[in-house]
């Protein structure tokens, strides 16, 4: 389409302003400017022999009207928080905005030109792209264009950031001294440290000790019987496990000091060596 | 700028008194100016191992509560000018003292002194909270049996919790005097020895004091053993405690007092 337009330099052009030229890659906004001349006119002028080289090419510059769905903002008085709702809604999804044009509707606002100058001017720091306006009458030059005959659409569907992980288990970075009790309901437990005589740890899932168990740790409290209870350096005080509870006592002294894994077997409680 | 360092124990009749007395005179041997201060309200000792019993007029509830000034309260050492204690009252309890006046009377100290020992009172409670609540580092001391391990153990968690070091989010600086060191019960199996102690405890050592009757020689006479006679096991192991508070890396020795044959007869003619 473009190469139609080149004027061909033997021939007189018509007078006409120079930005015509340029028109026709303005698609919707064309209608707003009424000199738009018919060049066409160019091509079948009489009074001189029409140039041999495209003749058949030549066809009417056309103004071809096309609907695309823009993304419209309403800001609402009082302006700062709703500008602190648009910052909320960024945060949450930044890319919000990323390549999208943007229609802003005034009709709730109302700004004089200073307060639009000024406004604009905020959007543009979040990297909104203002395409034109709507809801006014006048629209200041030097600013993006009024439109009119806009159709609500649907909503749009705005890209969400999905939410943290929650995460279920904890991790004590020392040891679990005399009297300290971790009461962790919902997951597993995992103690880089030693778990003293005196302390206790309740986990709903497993627990993981990485120095001495030499205190209580019962495993699986939220009825879980898979909840297992491992440790490097096997000195309980007491073990449980989903409401099964055994005590020093009970648990024999052929695993003492050794790496130890306790699970539940059947409604009874299993010891074993790790290595 | 001023440390503050606490004894403490957990358990009752492990040494803190006597520690705190034989490193408060360890450290103004050389030099520095430091106040004990006697937290135990209502129990106080360390008045009679620092041999000032005789001299208290007001003590630390006096100043916590402002009816005495600390200079009025602090008393110095008649044997080193840089020792000073403050006592605790005998005739009062541990609920005589106010967050808002130890405070107020800890950074008072803070300003005054190089160094300040708190004498913690056994126990957790409020009296042992307290004397910990502001210190920098803190000394544990345990005996080498298994009750005592247990409340030390108790004790470090406080530490780690209850200290305004640790309501900050700052590591405090733990360490460990292991007190009542027999190696030959250890070695028997009479006792626990230094290895399980630390393994189970998990902070660094400090000393180990041996089991001496000097210790209590010291504190029958009102002085502490660091001053009392420096050349002993006990006093030698306090005072390289102190250098290793000051920074210092020396090798962990067992102090002995070695009977050779030349100290025995340096002995007798010396008695």
């Amino acid at each position: 389409m473009k190469t139609q337009i080149v004027p061909d330099p033997n021939r007189p052009v018509p007078a006409q302003p120079e930005k015509a030229v340029s028109l026709e890659t303005v698609a919707a906004p064309a209608g707003t400017e009424s000199s738009a001349p018919e060049p066409a006119t160019a091509a079948s002028d009489p009074a001189k022999p029409a140039a041999p080289a495209k003749p058949a090419a030549r066809r009417a510059l056309a103004f071809r009207g096309r609907a695309f769905k823009a993304m419209a903002l309403k800001p609402e008085p009082p302006l700062a928080d709703w500008l602190a709702d648009l910052d909320a809604a960024l945060k949450r999804s930044p890319t919000l905005f990323d390549g999208r044009a943007i229609i802003l509707d005034l009709g709730a606002l109302r700004p004089d030109h200073d307060a639009l100058q000024a406004l604009v001017a905020d959007l543009v720091g979040r990297r909104v792209r203002i395409l034109g306006f709507e809801g006014v009458e006048t629209i200041a030059p030097g600013l993006p264009p009024l439109l009119v005959g806009g159709r609500p659409a649907t909503n749009l569907d705005l890209p969400k950031v999905p939410d943290e992980p929650v995460s279920t288990s904890i991790t004590i970075e020392g040891s679990v001294r005399s009297g300290q009790t971790v009461v962790h309901p919902t997951g597993d437990v995992t103690v880089m440290g030693s778990v003293s005589s005196g302390a206790e740890i309740l986990a709903g899932g497993s627990i993981h000790i990485y120095g001495a168990l030499r205190g209580r740790a019962i495993a699986g409290a939220a009825r879980n019987p898979r909840a297992r209870i491992y440790c490097r350096k096997f000195q309980p005080e007491l073990l449980g496990i989903d409401r099964l509870v055994r005590t020093a006592e009970d648990i024999g002294t052929q695993l003492q000091g050794k790496p130890v894994q306790i699970w539940l077997d059947g409604g009874a409680i299993r010891m074993a060596g790790l290595d | 700028m001023a440390k503050v360092l606490v004894v403490t124990s957990g358990k009752g009749g492990v040494g803190k008194t006597t520690t705190t007395a034989a490193l408060g005179a360890a450290i103004a041997q050389g030099g520095q100016s430091v106040c004990v201060v006697d937290f135990d309200v209502g129990l106080r000792n360390l008045d009679l191992v620092m041999g000032a019993e005789r001299r208290v007029v007001y003590d630390l509830i006096n100043v916590v509560n402002g009816d005495a000034k600390l200079n009025q309260a602090v008393i110095r050492d008649k044997r080193l000018e840089t020792l000073h204690l403050l006592p605790a009252s005998q005739t009062r309890d541990k609920d005589a003292l106010t967050d808002e006046g130890v405070a107020r009377v800890m950074e008072e100290l803070r300003e005054k002194f190089d160094w300040v020992i708190c004498d913690s009172p056994a126990g957790i409670e409020r009296g042992a909270q307290l004397a910990m609540r502001h210190a920098d580092v803190a000394v544990v001391v345990t005996n080498p049996e298994v009750s005592s391990v247990r409340d030390s153990d108790r004790i470090i968690g406080l530490l780690d919790s209850k200290t305004i070091k640790a309501e900050r989010g700052e590591n405090m600086d733990k360490h460990l005097i292991l007190t009542r060191y027999d190696p030959a019960r250890a070695d028997r199996g009479d006792m626990l020895k230094v290895e399980d102690v630390l393994e189970i405890l998990s902070i660094p050592l400090l000393a180990i004091i041996p089991e001496s009757q000097e210790v209590l020689r010291a504190s029958n006479v009102g002085c502490p053993v660091t001053l009392n006679n420096p050349h002993c096991a006990p006093a030698r192991a306090y005072s390289d405690a102190v250098r290793r508070l000051k920074g210092e890396e020396l090798p962990m020795t067992m102090p002995t007092d070695r009977k050779s044959f030349l100290d025995k007869l340096f002995l007798r003619r010396a008695a």
